[in-house]
């Protein structure tokens, strides 16, 4: 059932939406439908949304505003409301940087697979496809108006700026999950390799699920004051366990790599007692510090052509690329791996400045 | 003047970006005190850029004139050239923002090596000068601004702020994003460091920028940079002084008004929000306005106004006018059919300090931030 989390007119005949995809387990919603009789609906709750039944018959009652577009909750009683709050939830949101795809493959797959077998649902899967639609929409990496990147004003305010009631109106709907996963994809300029980066801080408590994403590594990074405003250090910081999925690149569907991660995202439910369904496991990942990361940039401008395959073994001096310059026919830099290790991150897009990141090093 | 490169980089496709800074006064080693004075960090920032380049004309007056005292000045007008010459806000390979990377880092990504070569220069100034906008586009009432970093002395910082002469000084308590400015960095770095913002950000408004360009020569004068007794008159092609527009008596547009565009109030420019000091110390104000006493007030004492529709924007009442609770402050009217389906409101008596700019409007967004009375 689709739910709109944030609405907020724009000029023109149109919304700003973000919605969900609230998908409820058939034992669960078969306990609302039963409980629908208790009493008279209270008010519309705050994470409104049950069985299909239910649903239909509380949107046509409420009759949400035809121009909005918007999905009103629909009202629940207490009994209703207090099943929803017992019920074990994952969340799975994408979409904050609006260059970044990944993530939509694994919100389309993740809930094509649920919908189908909702019987092996014990619980709730919201999905956030979009918490910057649109970004996505306009290919624009922040959000279009605002020239910010969203994930730098979390926990957001209700009372600021539209960006920011729209952050907040998202961390209210999170809180409280089982547990969450963020997707990211890079960005146009690096190709990831499925990974997980866990902030020291969160360390203890989110190790024990970051393998069973089916993720290649963890990188557990220092703590750096600037990424408290994003979405996962605010969930993590009210006891909602968030992990950080980046994998891929930026304005591009990687569908080998989604569909691992799309079965880590069922791994995780099962973990949480949510789904009973197969999935698949992809093997344990590699755990590192930052101290093992070693970052190359570039020393010259110009196009960075890569010589060495992503996701590969390096050795110590082999050849990562070389940037070149097309005007003078001549080769500016000569690119070569410091340390031996898995070459986890490559540069994707070709044009560099002198500090551009060109490729990132896992060392053994 | 001496012209000082600060940073260079070499790009691909476009010429090397120089960054450059004016020098004026003695060298560091034989000054006894320093002031650095940053204008665009941005590209869009041009009345930034324009008063910092207004602050160099008017430093080489003074120092022909030998009015420059054992202050070292140096005032860097553009930074990020490269984005302001195609007019980019932030950085044109990854739009990352040079004011998010300080203190910066030599060996890091391009606007972090930027930074750090822009901060090696500047960290051990005595004064910091930043020339800031900010992140919501609109207009503002002037002020300076401090982020109270918990490192500051803030009475001595009051003291500091008090000599610019603005009518506000706001100090800011820093969110996690502010710890990688330019103005949080400096605090750490041991600077006294202020953000002034003028009214606008991306035109030129020669008023408010003479207005600011003042206050930047009256803290100069304040920390002894200027001898002000040697110091010339106003050079013959000063722009002409602007006029102070009356702040308006009755600020009421029309419910339903056809003419969008029109302004139904003053336009910012120049209206007294407080009472002028007395005396001017350096006679070299171009602008009739100023120096006020300034009022000091915490940014979260700013009321926001918000909306709740969208549509056109109707501005009623201006940047520095003085409102009462209930005053409409705008009109929001439908795309459709110009009917007014908002009116946003003062929601205290005060002082309109921000305002929305745009000629559109979206819904749940702040229009207005009033400083209360």
């Amino acid at each position: 059932m689709i739910e709109t989390v944030f609405s907020a007119e724009l000029p023109v005949r149109e919304h700003l939406l973000v919605q969900k995809n609230r998908i409820i387990g058939a034992d669960l919603a078969a306990a609302l439908d039963a409980a629908a009789d208790d009493d008279a609906p209270a008010a519309p709750g705050p994470r409104g949304n049950v069985s299909r039944e239910t649903f239909a018959r509380e949107e046509e009652r409420l009759a949400p505003d035809a121009g909005s577009g918007a999905h009103a909750a629909p009202a629940l009683n207490d009994a209703q409301r207090a099943l929803l709050d017992a019920a074990p939830r994952l969340a799975v949101v994408t979409g904050i940087h609006g260059d970044e795809l990944e993530g939509q493959y694994v919100a389309f797959e993740l809930a094509r697979r649920l919908n189908e077998h909702r019987d092996q649902v014990h619980g709730i899967v919201d999905i956030y496809p979009a918490i910057n639609p649109l970004g996505i929409n306009a290919i624009e990496r922040g959000v279009p108006g605002y020239d910010l990147d969203l994930n730098r004003i979390f926990p957001g305010d209700a009372d600021g700026p539209l960006t920011e009631a729209l952050a907040a109106a998202v961390v209210a709907d999170i809180a409280g999950a089982a547990a969450c996963v963020d997707i990211h994809a890079s960005n146009i300029f690096l190709r990831e390799m499925p990974q997980i980066r866990i902030n020291e801080l969160s360390a203890d408590e989110l190790l024990p699920l970051a393998p069973l994403l089916n993720i290649d590594f963890v990188w557990v990074h220092a703590s750096a004051t600037v990424l408290q405003s994003t979405l996962a250090y605010a969930l993590n910081a009210l006891g909602t366990r968030t992990l950080v999925v980046e994998t891929g690149v930026g304005m591009r569907i990687t569908p080998s790599e989604v569909m691992r991660l799309t079965e880590g995202m069922l791994c995780l439910a099962a973990h949480l007692g949510i789904w009973s369904g197969p999935f698949e496991e992809h093997g344990a990942p590699l755990i590192s510090a930052d101290q093992a990361v070693s970052f190359l940039n570039a020393g010259a401008a110009g196009v960075f052509l890569p010589k060495a395959a992503h996701g590969r073994r390096v050795g110590k001096g082999e050849l990562i690329g070389v940037i070149v310059d097309p005007l003078t026919g001549e080769v500016r830099e000569r690119v070569t791996c410091p340390a031996s290790g898995l070459l986890f991150t490559l540069r994707e897009y070709p044009v560099v400045y002198p500090g551009s990141l060109l490729a990132r090093v896992l060392s053994e | 003047m001496r012209t000082i490169e600060l940073f260079r980089l070499e790009t691909p496709y476009r010429e090397t970006l120089v960054v450059e800074g004016f020098a004026f006064g003695p060298a560091a080693a034989d000054a006894r005190a320093s002031v650095a004075i940053v204008g665009a960090l941005r590209g869009n920032e041009m009345q930034q850029a324009f008063i910092c380049a207004n602050v160099v004309k008017r430093l080489r007056a003074l120092e022909d004139a030998g009015a420059l005292a054992d202050v070292g000045i140096l005032v860097i007008p553009v930074v990020n050239s490269f984005s302001m010459n195609i007019a980019h806000r932030f950085w044109p390979m990854d739009n990352t923002d040079i004011n998010r990377m300080f203190p910066g880092y030599d060996a890091g990504e391009t606007t972090q090596r930027i930074a750090a070569g822009l901060f090696d220069v500047i960290k051990d100034a005595t004064y910091g000068i930043q020339l800031a906008s900010y992140y919501l586009p609109g207009e503002f009432e002037p002020h300076v601004r401090i982020t109270d970093t918990g490192v500051v002395d803030l009475a001595e910082t009051r003291r500091l702020a008090d000599l610019f002469g603005f009518p506000y000084a706001l100090l800011k308590q820093p969110a996690p994003f502010d710890t990688t400015t330019l103005n949080y960095n400096w605090q750490v770095w041991g600077v006294r460091a202020f953000s002034l913002f003028s009214s606008v950000v991306d035109r030129i408004s020669a008023g408010p920028a003479d207005f600011v360009v003042d206050c930047i020569m009256r803290f100069l004068e304040g920390i002894g940079a200027i001898r002000p007794e040697l110091a010339p008159a106003p050079p013959a092609d000063a722009p002409a002084p602007c006029e102070a527009p009356a702040v308006p008596e009755a600020p009421v547009a029309p419910a339903g008004a056809q003419d969008v565009s029109r302004e139904t109030a003053g336009n910012g420019e120049g209206a007294a929000p407080a009472p002028l000091r007395t005396g001017m110390r350096t006679g070299w104000e171009v602008s009739p306005r100023g120096p006020y006493e300034t009022a000091f007030c915490r940014e979260d004492a700013l009321v926001n106004v918000r909306t709740s529709r969208a549509g056109f924007f109707k501005r009623v009442a201006a940047i520095g006018q003085r409102v009462e609770e209930g005053d409409a402050l705008a009109r929001i009217l439908s795309t459709e059919d110009c009917e007014v389906i908002e009116t946003l409101r003062a929601p205290v008596a005060g002082t309109v300090f921000f305002r929305h700019e745009a000629a559109l409007i979206n819904g749940e967004t702040i229009a207005f931030k009033v400083m209360p009375a």
